[in-house]
């Protein structure tokens, strides 16, 4: 009897550190979820924001690409109505033609870079691509703007964030059996240690793993 | 020889058993809830990208349903120019002014080679499935303009499915916030319980387990029938 409630207090108090620490922990555990989740939301924002700029400079160029397009149209329309007055048996026309091309053609061409022999193709029609290309290329922000990494960063952030939410969720269980420790004694709470253990070693080896994972494959915290 | 138990022990270790599982379930509710709000997030965003997108594909087909109209518009009327002026040619020659009837001529085949080149400026020309089979026939405007409806409708279906998903998870979201309500009432019960007379306590722990059930078992039914 006398050398039981020492033993009895001494297993109390460890039960009672252990439920102290393993609060604490799930604690910090559901702060860093808050903090992961939060992280994903400012990614997927600058993600977004990216996005929008993103499509911004594109839609300009694009919009650019189809002015010159029709201008380069208006202009190959042009060529070729003064290539026919060329070939013509009438003489008017084929004087007409000459001053033409002397006076409007070079004016006309100036309005489309399109209108460039560099972008003509064999089958008569203009390469676009290549033209977009350059626009876009002309804006220096675009290369700058990666906005599905950002939505990879966030997608890997709230992956975190699951699995930090669900290894408190571990830890709870192992409060669960401390708690049950802590009111019954011998067999019974020896048992709800260890499960109590075994709950907290894998909620917190998940947790830590998963953030090393995170930060081995990039875009953790 | 072993204390006699005082009354209503049991049912006090009973109500502080149930007020840790409770607390249990409500951990796995809310990590669920959370779950299901990381998805409505997601999807909510991913929404907002295509919404953007959307808008995108709009501009860019109008931008290029317009070229190809004007292009094509400006062609026919080329086309039909050269054919008035043949008319006038053949006009012209009836009537004995031969000159003036080969300058119409030549002023119509001009006409005709400016509509020839700006063919090949449109797809509606070009491609195979909307070019005209004959040098008689209109080109296939018709099933060119089906053809950009069913990419915007595309993109629309797109949007549609993944706003229902943003729907589905913000609903099982709120579902869950309410079961861990009453998880928590059921908390609130069994931790009153525990502070009662044994007669009271065990009406607190029937409306508590019943409160647990409800919101354990609600949870639990979700659960299976969202994943």
């Amino acid at each position: 009897m006398s050398t039981d409630t020492p033993r009895s207090s001494r297993s109390d108090l460890i039960v009672a550190a252990a439920i102290a620490i393993i609060s604490i922990a799930t604690a910090l555990l559901a702060w860093r979820a808050s903090v992961l989740g939060s992280s994903a939301g400012e990614e997927s924002r600058t993600g977004l924001m990216d996005a929008i700029k993103l499509q911004a400079y594109t839609s300009e160029a694009r919009r650019l690409l189809f002015q010159e397009a029709e201008f380069a149209f208006e202009h190959a329309a042009y060529v070729a109505e003064l290539d026919a007055m060329t070939a013509s048996a009438d003489a008017g026309l084929r004087a007409q033609s000459v001053t033409l091309r002397q006076y409007v053609l070079p004016q006309m061409a100036q309005l489309s870079p399109l209108t460039n022999a560099k972008y003509a193709r064999t089958d008569g029609t203009l390469d676009y691509e290549k033209r977009l290309t350059e626009l876009k290329a002309e804006q220096p922000q675009i290369a700058r703007l990666q906005p599905s990494e950002s939505f990879a960063r966030a997608n890997n952030l709230f992956i975190q964030q699951r699995i930090t939410i669900w290894s408190a969720a571990l830890l709870a269980f192992s409060l669960f059996c401390l708690a049950v420790a802590e009111i019954t004694s011998n067999r019974r709470r020896a048992l709800g240690v260890i499960a109590a253990s075994i709950f907290a070693g894998v909620g917190l080896s998940i947790a830590l793993l998963a953030s090393l994972i995170a930060r081995v494959i990039g875009g953790g915290l | 020889m072993s204390e006699r138990p005082v009354p209503g022990e049991r049912s006090k270790h009973a109500a502080t058993f149930l007020a840790l599982a409770t607390a249990v379930v409500i951990a796995c509710v809310a990590a669920l809830q959370n779950g299901a709000n990381v998805t409505a997030g997601e999807a909510s965003r991913d929404l907002q990208l295509l919404t953007m997108q959307l808008a995108d594909d709009f501009e860019r087909l109008g931008l290029q349903a317009n070229f190809e109209m004007g292009v094509i518009g400006q062609s026919f009327k080329d086309v039909q120019e050269a054919q008035v002026l043949r008319l006038s040619a053949l006009d012209l020659e009836a009537r004995g002014s031969t000159a003036d009837a080969a300058a119409t001529r030549a002023r119509a085949d001009v006409m005709l080679a400016r509509a020839q080149r700006e063919k090949q400026f449109s797809s509606l020309f070009r491609d195979a499935q909307y070019a005209p089979n004959a040098a008689d026939k209109l080109p296939e405007i018709r099933k060119y303009v089906n053809d950009l409806q069913v990419q915007r409708t595309r993109l629309v279906g797109r949007i549609t499915a993944v706003n229902q998903r943003y729907i589905s998870a913000s609903r099982v979201a709120d579902t869950y916030t309410m079961y861990v309500t009453i998880l928590a009432i059921a908390l609130f019960l069994f931790g009153l319980a525990q502070a009662l007379e044994w007669r009271a306590r065990l009406v607190f722990i029937a409306f508590g387990v019943m409160a647990l059930a409800a919101g354990t078992g609600g949870a639990l039914i979700l659960f299976l029938r969202w994943a």
